[in-house]
């Protein structure tokens, strides 16, 4: 049996990731599961864990959220080195960098990978994402106030190359990060959900079975997402707001 | 000194309102524009109503301001509105022009201005209201208004320290918002037999607002709505200055602290979402001095607009328009809930059209559908469940991972393809969620609907 984290559940629920936890209860129905919370002790530091999950959550808890990991940064760089898979959607990659810069005021976060993030509060930018690693096809959204900025560590861990839309930043095509199992995405939504491809390639590295809910469905739908996003009349019209 | 760009502004604006108009145009918008585009500072110097009072807060503005606007126009004070849905700057400066003269002097007592929550960073400046109610703060377009957090980071910023606030109780998030501010608070304390839910995918307030620490309900309403307490700090709800005690089939009874007593008025809607809005409406109209009896007769009388909730019988068969918002999980959810407990609905079918609001060729950020609780429509009377955009098919995986039976799953590119061919034959109720951006698809949805129910319900011809 698996043992499956929801790291800071309670916090990380923002831009549909509660979609996540739902998908991953049903994915993971026959797999432990534990829900930790922004107050409470991770679990992947006292036991075994095979898979963390890291959902979008606001400024104020991305600081926490860094504040209450530092302390077991070694643990979770130990735990990365020796395959266990953590997944991070949207707000939620921020942790994982150098830095945080929200607005003139600079927050350390875990620096696990090399890449700061420049916080500003307006304009927004809304774009939606469409790339390919490893022969799977990826489509994403994003709304964010951030622009990340890579260093030379991320040459070779970052996840994919986006085909449309930004990656770490309007310059920047490189999107995510990949790092053994580490799948990180600044996309929003639930990016694992949309991209069943994607999905069922960590569930064989996971030694699961990978039958998906909704199988079908979710490959007819981002199909679909496909043809829209690889249109080439299909514009980024929401680009900056 | 209000200076030539000012004057230029006025008259630009004012013969393009004209103009609009002419062309049969509402002119809510751009007028306003015009002005901002020539004088920055344009709604800072245009001369204001005495009394000012804007709403602002996720859902309920619209609503809220319509009942006032009823109750004060009953009453025979005159005010300005930007009753067209403009909440932004823009529509704010057509509607004081529209109430004022020539040389922009004002005509009017009142302003009464529905405030989008990041347009307030420049309106409340501008306008210094006395008078500011928040409705409630859930999270909105993701796209836009990101957390909640984000939102009460810009009232913070726009509320003048000298501005009054109506702010609800029972919503923790919005009752933090400039907390130096005079304030006031209005409550819907639980109703006798009222349910929780818990079920609600989202609660915004899982944590503490102010120190992050867990926070237990006591009795949790829908979403962050309701009692609770942070095991942490303390923080709790605020003694409530206005309190809706009681609820009967012809009228509401609203307790007010400051003297124990409780004053009656109509029963404007039956549904939670109206009588909340029903009492910011009465505390507003209190804290402006209004008496009791003079709101009660004003009100009476006064209904929910119709873009919001409609109903028309056609036949056997009964249609329902709700608004959903567009893009807007919590007023999408909130419309599921009452869908799911239709008491007299035999079999329904249920038609989602309030999501397309992107360019043609733009793409749909599809975030929102996974924090709407699609599992309210998992019960037996529901027959179909509809989407109809572009993005059918994600709607589709959405609604299989809630639970909905395939076979009760309908997609169709758009609006009206959807309503002209989702099957009706074997439900007496139909429902379709709106939004309010994309009119011109909505009403042809309708239009198509309608249609059919007509022909429907006429006997065939021999």
């Amino acid at each position: 049996m698996k043992t499956i984290e929801y790291l800071f559940y309670d916090a990380g629920t923002l831009f549909g990731d509660y979609g996540h936890y739902y998908y991953f209860d049903q994915l993971f129905a026959s797999e432990r599961i534990i829900r930790t919370g922004l107050n409470d002790t991770p679990a992947f530091i006292n036991e075994p864990v095979d898979l963390v999950y890291l959902g979008a959550m606001n400024e104020r808890h991305q600081i926490m959220a860094a504040e209450r990991l530092l302390p077991f940064r070694d643990r979770l760089i130990s735990c990365i080195e020796n395959g266990m898979h953590f997944l991070a959607t949207c707000t939620a990659m921020d942790i994982l960098g150098q830095s945080i810069d929200y607005e003139g005021k600079t927050q350390a976060m875990l620096g696990l990978f090399d890449f700061t993030v420049k916080f500003q509060r307006w304009p927004r930018i809304n774009q939606f994402v469409y790339g390919e690693w490893n022969g799977i096809e990826l489509t994403g959204h994003k709304s964010q106030f951030t622009k990340t900025t890579f260093g030379p560590g991320m040459d070779d861990r970052y996840f994919f190359k986006t085909k449309r839309g930004m990656g770490a930043n309007p310059t920047d095509t490189r999107e995510g990060i990949h790092y053994k199992h580490v799948y990180a995405t600044q996309c929003m939504g639930p990016f694992f959900v949309i991209n069943p491809g994607l999905m069922k390639h960590i569930l064989r590295e996971l030694d699961l079975p990978d039958d998906l809910p909704a199988e079908a469905a979710a490959f007819e739908a981002h199909a679909n997402r496909l043809v829209e996003f690889k249109h080439p009349r299909a514009s980024q019209a929401m680009e900056v707001s | 000194m209000k200076g030539i760009r000012f004057y230029l502004a006025l008259f630009a604006a004012r013969l393009s309102r004209r103009l609009l108009r002419l062309m049969g145009r509402q002119g809510s918008h751009t007028p306003g524009d015009i002005a901002r585009r020539i004088d920055r500072d344009f709604l800072k110097k245009l001369d204001k109503p005495r009394h000012i009072v804007c709403v602002t807060g996720t859902n309920g503005k619209t609503t809220v301001s319509n009942m006032i606007s009823d109750s004060l126009t009953k009453m025979g004070v005159s005010h300005a509105r930007n009753t067209y849905g403009s909440n932004l700057e823009q529509g704010v400066i057509v509607s004081l022009l529209a109430s004022a003269d020539w040389l922009g002097r004002s005509k009017v007592e009142y302003g009464l201005f529905e405030v989008d929550e990041i347009a307030s960073r420049t309106i409340f400046p501008a306008l210094s209201p006395q008078l500011i109610a928040v409705t409630n703060l859930y999270r909105d377009s993701y796209r836009r208004n990101a957390h909640t957090d984000y939102i009460v980071s810009f009232l913070n910023e726009a509320i003048p320290e000298s501005a009054r606030l109506i702010l609800n109780a029972d919503d923790l998030i919005s009752a933090q918002v400039a907390p130096k501010n005079e304030r006031r608070y209005f409550s819907l304390p639980r109703l006798p037999d009222e349910p929780e839910e818990k079920s609600a995918i989202i609660n915004d307030l899982s944590l503490c607002p102010v120190c992050s620490g867990p926070l237990q309900f006591t009795f949790q309403r829908y979403h962050h709505l309701g009692q609770a307490v942070c095991d942490g700090c303390g923080l709790t709800n605020p003694e409530p200055d206005y309190a809706l005690t009681d609820v009967s089939a012809d009228g509401v009874a609203i307790l007010e602290k400051k003297d124990d007593l409780a004053h009656r008025y109509p029963r404007i809607g039956a549904r939670i979402v109206e009588m909340y809005n029903e009492l910011t409406a009465v505390t507003i109209l209190r804290e402006l001095g209004f008496k009791p009896d003079a709101i009660a007769r004003s009100l009476d009388g006064v209904k929910v607009t119709e873009s919001r909730y409609k109903e028309t019988v056609i036949g056997e068969k009964r249609m329902l328009v709700m608004l959903g918002k567009d893009q807007n999980p919590i007023a999408t959810t909130r419309a599921l809930a009452d869908i799911g407990q239709l008491k007299d609905a035999k079999s329904a079918a249920v038609l989602l059209i309030n999501q397309v609001v992107d360019n043609e060729f733009s793409s749909e950020n599809i975030a929102w559908i996974y924090d709407v609780n699609f599992d309210y429509l998992n019960q037996p009377f529901i027959k179909r469940i509809g989407n109809g955009s572009p993005r059918y098919k994600d709607f589709e995986q959405r609604m299989l991972l809630a639970g909905i039976p395939p076979e009760k799953i309908v997609g169709a590119v758009d609006e009206e393809t959807l309503a002209k061919s989702i099957d009706i034959s074997d439900v007496d109720v139909i429902v379709l969620i709106t939004g309010t951006k994309n009119k011109p698809g909505v009403a042809k949805a309708e239009a198509a609907m309608v249609e059919r129910l007509i022909a429907l319900a006429e006997p065939t011809a021999v």
